[in-house]
């Protein structure tokens, strides 16, 4: 079975292009949803507690997620401490999910930050999902309602997408003019004639 | 003799002079002369009967109730007559001889065909006699009859449509129709004319800056007054206004209505629309239906489905979806 990543930068269409693979039968782990899932469990919120104190805390216990991203924002070792909290775990649930799909002829894992984290030798192919910045910027604005300047100060931590193409062994440009599902049907006939 | 060589010395000078005042008094004598002559000749002239001949131009007032003018069978007449050179003199200065005004009520109509109808001008003699103050047996007319058109006045009862131009403040627009009372009117006139007319308009004005509710009368714009009339002639007019503002909803692509199992790209369309701010609470995402347009279309041979709003509340306006089209899977 073929490991496929897919990523793209904010606004891509990346969720777009993974509900059209999940249409055609592909198994998709989406690993931004299933991180944040590990906020709720337990021994994470213990760990958490131990490095950064109660003040990353609701008063109901929970992981105050804006206190917490106030807190890694500008400190690198506190970012470092986090990843190294979240990130094995995620990739046990992934290794646990691959599991599951053992029969399928690929699965497809999603990340924003594939390359920015260098986890793209994780996997037997990657996939970017490429759109112009202009109309990005534009749709998660439109999306999450989100001002032009908190939309690009998202964007600059993200590799640019030329970068992110080159590195990519599939590119889908999802620029709003073309069609989606004829690009990603070619990806999944070459990905399924991979033997 | 010393006396009249002085008196001699004393006129010598002036000789030439007094025979040169003589010449111009002769003439001005003899100019006065020829004016009294032609003054007498002229009243004497004048004292003469003289013909005289005026064309006037018809005008007619006061038509029947029932019935309305609206045409012309002859649109001058002429008289003849003979009088003193001082009366045609009068008449010149102090008449008006070019308009004859034709009261209706104070004649004899008399039906000649259809819708055409006529005087005698011998009922116009004592008129006109009056007018040059000769007597009627003196004023001959032209011709005996003057014919014109009456048409009998159907009644109509016809829409009233607003004609109103209404220009708003900034983010300010009309919450609902304009309410006209009475929405129709009755129209009197030919009926030739009412066939043609299915409705009438209000009178064509434009308020501007408007940021609130307006309640005016206005008249109903009357193409040809002289042809219709109507009852009545004016109307309420009742504006409702209220502030609006810009949202959207996310609403789920319904593809119920379609046999094969699709999956849509995205599978939520956002619908932006215009709402008032009164309303703005009372939107809820269960009254907006969003569907693809399918009919006529083979779901094989295209790669987009065209999406349109199906059903919504009745007070949002301008509404439109993002994205317009989606792309779709036929799931097997």
């Amino acid at each position: 079975m073929l490991k496929v990543a897919i990523t793209g930068n904010i606004g891509s269409g990346k969720s777009t292009v993974s509900k059209i693979f999940r249409a055609l039968g592909i198994p998709v782990f989406i690993a931004d949803i299933e991180a944040r899932l590990l906020y709720y469990e337990d021994d994470v919120k213990e760990e958490i507690r131990q490095n950064f104190g109660e003040n990353v805390f609701n008063i109901d216990g929970g992981i105050d997620s804006k206190a917490l991203a106030g807190v890694i924002f500008n400190d690198p070792a506190a970012l470092k401490k986090i990843n190294g909290i979240i990130h094995p775990r995620t990739l046990k649930k992934y290794n646990d999910w691959l599991d599951q799909h053992i029969d399928k002829e690929y699965t497809l894992h999603e990340s924003a930050i594939l390359f920015e984290n260098k986890l793209q030798h994780h996997f037997d192919k990657t996939i970017n999902v490429s759109a112009p910045q202009d109309l990005r910027a534009k749709r998660v604005m439109d999306r999450d309602g989100l001002t032009h300047s908190e939309v690009f100060a998202r964007i600059k931590n993200q590799l640019p997408d030329k970068e992110k193409n080159s590195l990519a062994d599939f590119i889908i440009n999802n620029d709003g003019k073309g069609f989606l599902i004829p690009q990603v049907i070619e990806i999944d006939k070459i990905l399924k004639s991979i033997k | 003799m010393a006396k009249k060589q002085k008196y001699r010395n004393s006129i010598a000078p002036h000789k030439g002079k007094v025979k040169s005042n003589l010449s111009r008094s002769d003439n001005l004598i003899f100019v006065v002369c020829i004016i009294i002559a032609l003054l007498f000749w002229a009243l004497i002239k004048l004292s003469h009967d003289y013909p005289a001949s005026y064309t006037f131009k018809l005008k007619y007032k006061n038509a029947p109730v029932e019935k309305r003018l609206t045409g012309l069978v002859d649109t001058t007449v002429n008289i003849k007559f003979s009088a003193v050179g001082y009366s045609i003199i009068k008449l010149a200065l102090f008449e008006d001889m070019t308009e004859l005004t034709i009261d209706l009520e104070n004649f004899n109509l008399m039906k000649k065909e259809s819708n055409e109808y006529f005087i005698y001008t011998d009922e116009l003699k004592e008129e006109m006699a009056s007018r040059v103050n000769l007597p009627a047996t003196e004023i001959d007319f032209s011709r005996t009859t003057i014919g014109f058109i009456l048409e009998d006045l159907h009644e109509k009862e016809v829409e009233v449509l607003s004609n109103i131009k209404l220009q708003f403040k900034e983010q300010f627009d009309l919450y609902e129709k304009e309410i006209i009372t009475p929405t129709s009117v009755k129209v009197f006139g030919p009926k030739g004319v009412l066939d043609t007319i299915d409705h009438v308009y209000t009178q064509n004005i434009t308020l501007r800056d408007v940021d609130s509710d307006r309640d005016i009368m206005i008249y109903i714009e009357n193409p040809d007054s002289d042809l219709l009339h109507f009852d009545p002639d004016f109307v309420s007019l009742k504006i409702r206004v209220e502030k609006f503002t810009e949202s959207s909803i996310d609403t789920p692509i319904d593809f119920s209505g379609i046999d094969e199992n699709i999956k849509s790209f995205p599978a939520v369309a956002k619908v932006y629309f215009k709402v008032a701010q009164k309303d703005f609470n009372n939107i809820e995402s269960g009254q907006f239906r969003v569907a693809p347009e399918i009919g006529g279309v083979s779901l094989h041979d295209v790669d987009k489905l065209h999406l349109t709003i199906e059903e919504k509340p009745d007070f949002i306006r301008n509404e439109w979806i993002v994205p317009a089209d989606v792309e779709f899977l036929i799931i097997k």
